[in-house]
């Protein structure tokens, strides 16, 4: 079985900056991954680059098997609406649609059948606790299930993977344990692969998996194994530390 | 970095933004100037009989032209001013000055307006040829027109655009002062949900459309006749009523239908109704405006058109003699008819003769306007009307007896029969005549000269054969000379020249179709022209309201299109649906105000001038030129709000 994303040599330079240096990072089907790092390491350069938003300048990368080099704009494209899900710090819901609609629009572009969007649909609305507000519009539901609406619209194309950049920095804590542990779910119920960037030890201590970036390389990496999140959390918290620098 | 060099980076990075203002101008330039060039071209000039009259209508057109102009560009640079407001807020953030942020875009818009007066010019210029055209075929005059760029139209052309420049500055310099830098800190407000509709107003505003439009049809029935005003209040009132309700109602329930629909979940859809839906509160008023003033302006195109078509039968009907003057002495007779004979052979010449009166006091007994009547009246036999009526082949012949007479009127007085109490007028000192009828035939018209004066009709009293033999005995007689002619359009010159010999003698009477044919038609040409140009420029402007305001929307739907590119909607998918939903704003008020304004023309105008093919020309042209401005709205706006959706967030 072929690994979900997998680099070598991965690099990225803005001009004469070099923001990604040479990384190599193995990402397994249905695992839970965090990328910490300050800011300024590179990370949501890592993303971007892995989500194939951004083109790298060296080096390759392979999802599913598939080098990216060796995919036109339009493969890309098609492979980011079909096997790619995103959750973004700021929610980025429209607010003309409502909730369901703002759910269902990835398939909609996609003209899925109505009868096939309502069943994957309704798989969700457990899961994330959203069925209260299905027809609210986004300007009349809390931060907290904003941010559940956009991860049901990221999972909804039952994609191979999910990146979430920042997905609880908008939100309490109450409603960020809420989300992480529903994503959590998510995760172990569709074997959804999650790569979540993030700069909170919180969040990252609820991922399977934690790779430290800093200066565009990786410099550590921990999985949780049968640790506890608490346990978790304060081991990543000690590598943090150790790091040093500016976490935002 | 000079503020000069930063005006000019400003244009040349903004340029599409700009291609819009400097269409703007350069409209409002080419308009000006092809009004301002039609004003000094020689060639028109020369053509036209009353000059006077001509330079006044055209100079005060190209006023109203302009107070067109400066509305339409100081709403487009409001409109860029607000769209900027980011940008000078960086300005000042950065420690320039207000001042020097005014100069800048000073040097900015003095940049466009010459680039745009320049080329207004050098296309007004050739134009006006075409438009000078069609003022001479509306006038009838056969005069070729020159391409012209007259220094007066020129000169007068900058000053006026450089006054606008001034305004414009001023409005930035305003505009710039209110920037917060608060602002640059702010997001954009929360919208709300959007309103649900209700069936039954949007039944009724489709009843109060139809329904108006139902009484429009039937405009000749007795429900209009007898009761005018109060039908004429009740559909203008529906029309308004439901077209508001058309776009706030209607429209709003439709999409709130189409958003029902199952296959409302399949493609971008979901994504244009669900914004039109959003949007329906920010337009009703603006459409509906729209919408009604669009079909106004193009109505009183229409409605000009029929008061010219109509104008050129009135002085049919009120001038059947082509050439009228008091009786020459035989030599100048000759002369005359020479003249006529030279480029309008006679057709057909008749002498009468009468007696004139002293003044008549008390004419209102006749006259319902005495003030356009002589006070000495001219007697004439019945056998002379009669001779006439048959030289005409038009009218009726009288049969008077002992001391019965009638009253000759023209188009203003209501011809009456009098039965009971027929009034009585005693002329000559003791000769009283009993008034039996009042008849609307101008056997003498109203006494005109080629310059355009005109002074009062001769009154006039048929009475009958004997009564008239037994005045002639005693009291001087008038003759006239009453001359039909061939192509009586053209014989200006002649006109010219004949006047001169005929007034020769001090108070002869002279009386010309052709002199009151020009004036008339010279004038309801000049308004009609005018008219149809404000309409193009009033359509424009109007369209111009719905344009900018969708662009300032675009600004702030960029992050909404933004979100849609993060979910992996392509450029050709994020075009389409902006291709829609743009014409869903623009294609429901052109139709409707089509609709309004087709349905006002038709039976009450097109049906009255359908012989006339110049005349629905200009209109059918004014409406195909709101669809055309509506079409390039709606390219254009498609294009710009792309643009500004796809620019990078600077936030």
């Amino acid at each position: 079985m072929t690994k979900m994303i997998q680099t070598k040599n991965l690099s990225k330079s803005y001009g004469k900056t070099q923001v990604l240096k040479n990384i190599d990072l193995t990402v397994e089907r249905g695992e839970f991954t965090a990328i910490m790092g300050p800011s300024g390491s590179g990370k949501t350069t890592l993303m971007n680059t892995l989500s194939t938003i951004d083109a790298f300048s060296g080096g390759n990368v392979w999802i599913e098997g598939n080098s990216l080099l060796d995919m036109k704009k339009k493969a890309l494209r098609e492979f980011r609406q079909k096997r790619m899900g995103f959750i973004f710090q700021d929610y980025n819901l429209l607010d003309t649609l409502t909730v369901k609609e703002n759910i269902l629009l990835p398939l909609s572009l996609q003209k899925t059948p109505v009868a096939e969007m309502e069943k994957r649909l309704a798989k969700l609305i457990d899961a994330l606790n959203i069925e209260s507000i299905l027809h609210q519009y986004p300007s009349e539901i809390s931060g907290g299930q904003k941010q559940r609406t956009a991860a049901a619209r990221a999972i909804i194309t039952s994609p191979a993977i999910v990146f979430a950049d920042e997905p609880t920095g908008a939100l309490d804590s109450r409603s960020a344990t809420q989300l992480l542990e529903q994503i959590q779910l998510l995760n172990e119920t569709f074997k959804t692969t999650v790569l979540m960037i993030t700069h909170d030890p919180y969040a990252a201590s609820y991922c399977q998996r934690v790779v430290f970036l800093r200066d565009g390389k990786i410099v550590n990496e921990m999985f949780k194994g049968e640790q506890t999140e608490k346990e978790f959390f304060d081991r990543i918290l000690t590598i943090q530390s150790a790091i040093g620098s500016d976490w935002r | 970095m000079n503020l000069v060099d930063l005006s000019w980076r400003n244009m040349k990075r903004n340029f599409r933004l700009y291609t819009i203002y400097f269409i703007s101008m350069f409209v409002g330039v080419v308009i000006y100037f092809t009004f301002s060039g039609l004003m000094f071209n020689k060639d028109v000039v020369a053509a036209i009989q009353n000059k006077e009259n001509y330079k006044m209508v055209i100079s005060l057109a190209s006023v109203i032209v302009f107070l067109f102009i400066v509305f339409f560009i100081l709403y487009a640079n409001s409109f860029f001013m607000k769209q900027r407001k980011k940008e000078f807020g960086m300005y000042l953030l950065y420690g320039m000055k207000e001042r020097q942020v005014a100069a800048m875009v000073f040097f900015e818009t003095l940049f466009l307006s010459a680039i745009s007066v320049f080329s207004g010019i050098l296309i007004g210029g050739l134009l006006s040829k075409f438009f000078g055209a069609v003022l001479m075929n509306l006038m009838r005059y056969n005069e070729d027109i020159s391409f012209a760029f007259p220094l007066e139209a020129i000169v007068s052309t900058v000053l006026l655009f450089a006054l606008l420049i001034i305004i414009i500055t001023i409005q930035s310099y305003f505009n710039v002062r209110r920037v917060q830098l608060v602002e640059l800190f702010h997001a954009k407000e929360k919208r709300d949900k959007p309103f649900t509709f209700s069936f039954g107003l949007a039944l009724l505003s489709i009843i109060l459309i139809a329904g108006s439009y139902y009484m429009i049809t039937i405009g000749d029935t007795d429900i209009w006749k007898d009761h005018f005003k109060e039908t004429l209040a009740a559909v203008t009132v529906a029309l308004i009523a439901g077209t508001y309700l058309f776009f706030r109602q209607f429209s709003g329930w439709m999409l709130q239908k189409l958003s029902q629909r199952k296959n409302y979940f399949i493609g971008s859809k979901m994504l244009w109704i669900s914004s039109l839906r959003f949007s329906i509160r920010g337009n009703t008023v603006n459409f509906t405006f729209n919408s009604l003033i669009s079909a106004i302006v193009i109505f009183t195109v229409g409605f000009i058109a029929v008061d010219y078509a109509v104008k050129g039968e009135v002085v049919k009907k009120e001038f059947p003699n082509h050439i009228a003057f008091s009786t020459q002495d035989d030599a100048t007779q000759r002369q005359i008819e020479q003249l006529m004979n030279d480029s309008h052979p006679i057709i057909d010449h008749e002498t009468i003769t009468g007696i004139q009166t002293e003044k008549i006091q008390n004419r209102n007994a006749f006259f319902s306007h005495p003030e356009y009547y002589t006070e000495e009246f001219y007697l004439f036999p019945e056998s002379q009307l009669n001779a006439i009526v048959d030289l005409r082949k038009a009218g009726e012949k009288a049969d008077l007896e002992g001391e019965e007479a009638i009253v000759l009127t023209r188009g203003i007085d209501e011809p009456e029969k009098y039965k009971s109490s027929q009034p009585e007028m005693t002329v000559l000192e003791d000769n009283t005549f009993r008034v039996v009828e009042k008849i609307r035939y101008p056997l003498l018209s109203i006494p005109t000269s080629p310059g355009g004066n005109t002074q009062p009709q001769p009154s006039v009293l048929i009475i009958s054969n004997e009564a008239f033999e037994n005045l002639r005995e005693h009291h001087t007689l008038s003759s006239f000379e009453i001359y039909q002619i061939e192509d009586p359009k053209t014989s200006n010159d002649v006109s010219r020249e004949i006047y001169d010999l005929v007034m020769k003698t001090e108070g002869a009477y002279y009386s010309a179709y052709i002199d009151m044919y020009s004036i008339d038609t010279e004038s309801s040409s000049l308004i009609l022209f005018s008219v149809a140009f404000f309409a193009v420029i009033a359509l424009f402007a109007l369209g111009s309201v719905i344009y900018f305001k969708q662009l300032r929307e675009a600004t702030e739907e960029r992050e909404h299109y933004a979100i849609l590119r993060k979910i992996g909607v392509d450029d050709k998918e994020m075009k389409k649906i902006i291709r829609k939903q743009l014409l869903f704003v623009f294609l429901p008020p052109l139709l409707l105000g089509l609709l309004h304004s087709w349905f006002l023309l038709y039976y009450t105008v097109i049906l009255v001038i359908k012989d006339l093919p110049s005349l629905t020309a200009i209109i059918f042209s004014v409406m195909g030129l709101y669809v055309l401005t509506y079409l390039i709205f709606y390219i254009s706006s498609v294009s710009i709000y792309y643009k500004i959706v796809s620019e990078k967030n600077t936030r």
